[in-house]
Formats: structure tokens, C-alpha cells, sequence
């Protein structure tokens, strides 16, 4: 990593002890529906008061849904940008309510011209309403639509280019895909606009009956970290971040798996 | 300005699908009805998790069972309450009510002996 963020954690509540304590956390990044930007939890302030840059990380926007976005959640992700006074905010390509209902999940949208019009409309109307630049993130999909007209990459470089959005480039998610669906990774990052990168999240998942869950619940696995490797080595990252959200291990844990990512880091540097 | 018909075409694709997680609906036509089940299981699996991060003394509880009990009720209950508070206060009324079923079939099944 040149410069940039440099490497961050999501802080999470339950962890909110420990990841002032994790040696070599540059920066965070905070659930927005769980922070109220006028009531911040004290341990989140202090860090933010000793300086670290935190990013609000937005689970239910609904960039891809047909409906329009919600004014509540969009203005609350502009207060958070303006309470830490963030460098970026960011959400997903998905979709997770239709109809009224509630998916609670991040689901895929099809990778249809219709789909990137409706995404190409909501992401420059939350552009206009946030204070900061906004990046999108490549989800972990279980489903695939028989509709899919370009490929992961192909999608998410029409919406860079139509909307200047930044990318929010999740390896793990690249993993995914490649489980789930028999992407290659590589091949991905290859065709994405890697100057585009904003941050990437690196977490861990688990392999049941032949499908990569991303539960943010396990060790981040070798398979992911290469591909992290492999995206470090072509272009340099601003930041790159471990996501946690349950099981947490201990601190001790904790601190290992980021000193890998770290390693993972130096090691692309250096070739 | 968005293509009205295509818009209309992917609601209801999207509505489709979440109708099949959450609202027991039929999976969307041409997608892998298998696919659609693991990702309703997803669902249900992440709710028992923020279920037990709410209230780790209930799951505690259950011990073993937590995951099978939260399973059938999330079977009786496919449609998630709004937050991760009233999933985790709905569940404990389920459990509270079949438990209180078991009572009476135990004492029952006692009486007639």
C-alpha cells in the first residue's frame, strides 16, 4: 500500500475493546444501520478523536432494487460521512428489498442493460446526496439469473464508467464466485479498472455442500489471500481491510490474521 | 430517464425471488430452485446468529438445540420481523409456547396412565 488508508478492521461492537488494542489498525470501517451519527458509541469517538478515519458502510440501500432509494438511510450515511468526517462511504451492487418485502440479505441483481440503468440512476442520485465519494461493492451471491448478460467485470466497469463510482472490491466475494459460479478471479480483476479501487474487504468464509458461504464467521483462507496477492501486484491499494461479524476469536487471533494480510501486502510490494 | 418495461420485467423478477426467501413464494422461473433454497437457509441461519448475539443467554440455553429450535420456528416464521429485537423476541415466544405444548403432552400422556 502506497499511502492511502492503509490497513483497517470493521469495527464492530463486540469488538470494540479489542481493536484499539490490534497493533497496526490505520483505520475503520462502521456498520451505517448500527451507528446513530448523533449518539455515537463512546469507544467509536475515542478512535475517531486519536485520529483514525472511519467509513460508513452501508448493508440496505438497495442500490439495485427498482424502488426508489430511501431518503432515511441515504441522509444517514451522509451524517456519518460528515460526523468523521470520512474520505468515502460505501454500499453494494445488490438489491435486498422488492415489493415492500425485506430480503434481509444482500441479493444479486441481474446483469442486464435494464439492471445497470436502474443502478446507474440510484448511484447518482446517492452521489448527490452524499458529501464524499461513494464505493460500490462486489457482493457473495449464492443465486445466479439466467438473464446475465455481462460478466461480473464487464458490469461493474459500465457502472465505474457511466457514474464514476469507485469499486469497494471484496477478494472474498471474488472467491465466491469462483465457488459458486466458476468465475476466475483473476480473469476478473483482470478486465476491472483497478485504478477505481477505493478499499478492499478481505473476510473469511466456509465450504458446505459444495458452496462458498461468506460469513465474515471464519479464518480468512489461503484461497483468498491469494487473490489478494494477486490484485496487490497489480496496482497499488489505499487500503485493504479484515471484516469480522461473528465468532470472533481472541485478540491474539485477531492480530495474526491482519499481520497475514499485512504479509500478503509486503510480499506484492516487493515483487 | 429508466426504460419503464424493462424496469417493470426486473421488479418482478426481484420480487420473485424475495417473495421465495421470505414469503415462501415459488423460486423465479430458470433459476436453480436448489440455489434458492441454500439461500433462504442462508437467511435463516444469519438470523439465528444475530438471535444469538441479542440474547446469548437463550441460546445458551437451548445449548445444542438452538439451531434445530430456531430452524422450526423460522419454518412457521419465514418472513423476517423488521430488526434482529423482535425476530429474537418472536423466537422466544415460540419456544416459550412449544414448550409449554411439551408440558401438557408430557402431563397428558402422565394423567392417562
Amino acid at each position: 500500500m502506497t499511502g492511502g488508508l492503509g490497513m483497517g478492521i470493521g469495527w464492530r461492537p463486540e469488538i470494540d475493546l479489542t481493536v484499539p488494542r490490534l497493533p497496526g489498525v490505520e483505520w475503520v470501517e462502521v456498520v451505517a444501520e448500527n451507528v446513530n451519527p448523533d449518539a455515537v458509541p463512546a469507544s467509536l469517538a475515542a478512535l475517531h478523536q486519536r485520529g483514525l478515519p472511519v467509513i460508513p458502510h452501508g448493508v440496505s440501500l438497495s442500490l439495485g432494487g427498482t424502488e426508489p432509494l430511501d431518503g432515511k438511510r441515504l441522509a444517514r450515511l451522509a451524517a456519518l460521512a460528515e460526523r468523521f468526517g470520512s474520505p468515502l462511504v460505501s454500499e453494494h451492487v445488490a438489491f435486498c428489498r422488492a415489493g415492500g418485502m425485506e430480503a434481509g440479505h444482500l441479493l444479486p441483481v441481474p446483469r442486464t442493460r435494464a439492471a445497470l440503468g436502474v443502478l446507474t440512476e440510484n448511484i447518482r442520485t446517492a452521489q448527490a446526496a452524499l458529501p464524499v465519494p461513494l464505493a460500490v461493492e462486489n457482493i457473495a451471491a449464492l443465486i445466479s439469473w439466467p438473464e446475465d448478460e455481462l460478466t461480473e467485470a464487464q458490469f461493474l466497469t459500465e457502472l465505474v464508467e457511466r457514474t464514476g463510482v469507485l469499486l469497494l472490491l471484496d477478494v472474498a466475494n471474488l472467491h465466491t464466485a469462483q465457488v459458486n459460479f466458476g468465475h476466475d478471479p483473476i480473469a476478473t480483476l483482470d478486465a476491472l479498472p483497478l485504478d477505481r479501487v477505493g478499499y478492499v474487504h478481505v473476510a473469511g468464509g466456509i465450504l458446505r455442500d459444495g458452496i462458498w458461504h461468506d460469513t465474515h464467521a471464519h479464518p480468512v483462507s489461503r484461497e483468498i489471500l491469494d487473490i489478494l496477492a494477486a490484485l496487490a501486484e497489480r496496482t497499488a491499494l489505499s487500503g485493504v481491510m479484515l471484516e469480522r461479524d461473528d465468532a470472533y476469536p481472541s485478540d491474539a487471533e485477531l492480530a495474526a490474521e491482519i499481520a497475514a494480510i499485512r504479509e500478503v501486502l509486503h510480499a506484492a510490494r516487493a515483487r | 430517464m429508466r426504460p419503464a418495461r424493462a424496469d417493470g420485467e426486473l421488479a418482478a423478477r426481484q420480487l420473485s425471488l424475495v417473495k421465495a426467501l421470505v414469503a415462501g413464494g415459488a423460486p423465479p422461473a430458470e433459476v436453480d430452485p436448489e440455489r434458492v433454497r441454500i439461500q433462504a437457509q442462508a437467511l435463516v441461519r444469519k438470523r439465528s446468529r444475530s438471535v444469538a448475539r441479542h440474547r446469548p443467554e437463550l441460546a445458551a440455553s437451548l445449548g445444542a438445540d438452538f439451531w434445530p429450535a430456531f430452524q422450526r420456528y423460522a419454518a412457521a416464521n419465514p418472513t423476517p420481523p423488521a430488526n434482529t429485537p423482535s425476530d429474537t423476541k418472536r423466537f422466544a415466544g415460540y419456544m416459550r409456547k412449544s414448550r409449554r405444548s411439551h408440558l401438557i403432552r408430557l402431563f397428558l400422556a402422565h394423567s392417562s396412565t
